[in-house]
């Protein structure tokens, strides 16, 4: 009976004392030249039928600009909204904003045509400078580029002049 | 009650029963001439397809059949002649014409098609709309586009492609409250078009595209194009959008 208490006693303070050493050898070896390794796993990225891809954010355009005699200068405003409701859901990189005119920035009626100017940042969009502005990355509110569509010819003809725009967003790529 | 048969002359048809001799009568073209005011009266019928019996019709010479009121399946059955049973009282001869009336049928049932077909030409279809646009609220978007003058436009970052593969599943989304359906247009930089819809209208998206042709391993430079059109006038242009980014075609 006492051998094995003496036993058992030896085992505890071996289980106690063990460590201490084992820290000390690692100790006595460093530093310790070591990898560690750097993963990327990309195996569930993509879309499939049942979790297809979402958009990544929600820009707001004005669906239609229309001039009436008491409304000559109207607001053309470009916005930048939050995607989802995920905390930090807005895009993580920046986007630059350009416009295009299906007339040349005219509006038409048949072959009668009327000027206008759609002003983004003080400048008048044209076919050479047409950039509306930008969008920083990783917003934290809802973000407006401001623009406003100022009718400047005088209509000879009743009727209805049209143009459409077509708004492009690229994403930055530093 | 008893009919006999009269045996004319000029009797231009005749019936033939398994148990019955030949009995001969007037076609309904030879009716027509024999009364052409039509005033003679059907007393019955003879034939096949026929149930409640009304008497006898006596053929001569010991030989009688049951004769019947004038009531048949007019799909199988019909009036082949007219019987003289007396001054102007005639039974009528009642035959299978089942392939007469079968093709009567067909015949009414390809001019109800032709009629059908031709109503939906006229009327105005729903074929503008793209049939793979399904009800779709993407998770956790936030779509607060209560305003009627403004369109909300989905931007797109990076698109991911199974390479070798001309399935994208990307939902091509028409936020529930625009006043617009939009078309999508999806194309390489160089101008060739891998993708476009048909017209989705708010609240829908297609979210399983079938590209032109399958992509391989690769990053390719593409537009994602939104034409939008007016709710109340499909063919009038409304404002659109177009965002430039990457589709990444990778191996799974």
């Amino acid at each position: 009976m006492k051998k094995i208490k003496s036993v058992l006693l030896s085992a505890a303070a071996l289980t106690l004392v063990a460590p201490l050493f084992a820290v000390s050898a690692n100790a006595a070896d460093w530093p310790v030249n070591g990898s560690t390794p750097v993963t990327y796993d990309n195996s569930n990225s993509i879309p499939d039928p049942d979790n297809p891809g979402n958009p990544q954010y929600s820009l707001n355009i004005p669906s239609s600009i229309v001039f009436t005699d008491t409304a000559k200068s109207v607001k053309a405003d470009v916005t930048l909204k939050k995607a989802t409701t995920d905390v930090g859901a807005y895009p993580a990189f920046g986007i630059d904003v350009t416009v295009a005119s299906t007339n040349a920035f005219k509006l038409k009626m048949g072959n009668d045509e009327l000027d206008y100017a759609l002003v983004y940042d003080g400048k008048s969009m044209n076919a050479t400078d047409n950039t509306v502005g930008s969008f920083a990355a990783n917003l934290t509110s809802d973000t407006t580029i401001q623009g406003t569509a100022n009718l400047i010819g005088t209509a000879t003809k009743t009727g209805t002049y049209t143009d459409t725009l077509t708004y492009t967003f690229t994403k930055k790529t530093n | 009650m008893q009919a006999e048969y009269v045996r004319n002359k000029d009797y231009d048809k005749h019936y033939i029963s398994k148990t019955y001799p030949l009995i001969r009568y007037y076609s309904r073209k030879a009716m027509k001439k024999k009364y052409p005011k039509a005033d003679y009266i059907v007393m019955g019928a003879i034939g096949d397809g026929l149930k409640e019996k009304v008497g006898d019709f006596v053929l001569g010479e010991n030989k009688q059949m049951s004769y019947y009121t004038l009531k048949y399946a007019r799909l199988l059955y019909g009036i082949s002649g007219y019987v003289e049973i007396g001054e102007g009282k005639v039974l009528a001869v009642i035959k299978r014409k089942t392939v007469r009336n079968l093709v009567v049928l067909a015949g009414t049932c390809i001019s109800l098609f032709c009629i059908v077909f031709a109503f939906m030409q006229i009327l105005p279809s729903n074929g503008y709309l793209d049939e793979n646009a399904k009800d779709y609220t993407p998770q956790g978007v936030v779509n607060n586009n209560t305003n009627p003058n403004e369109i909300s436009l989905p931007g797109y970052g990076d698109v991911l492609i199974k390479a070798d593969t001309d399935k994208l599943y990307l939902a091509l989304y028409n936020p529930a409250n625009n006043p617009c359906y939009f078309k999508y247009i999806i194309k390489l930089k160089n101008g060739d078009s891998l993708y476009e819809s048909k017209l989705i209208p708010p609240g829908k998206a297609v979210t399983e595209v079938q590209l032109n042709h399958k992509m391989k391993k690769g990053q390719y430079d593409i537009s994602i194009e939104i034409q939008s059109f007016d709710l109340k006038n499909k063919e009038k242009r409304m404002n659109g959008g177009k965002t430039n980014t990457t589709l990444i075609a990778r191996e799974s």
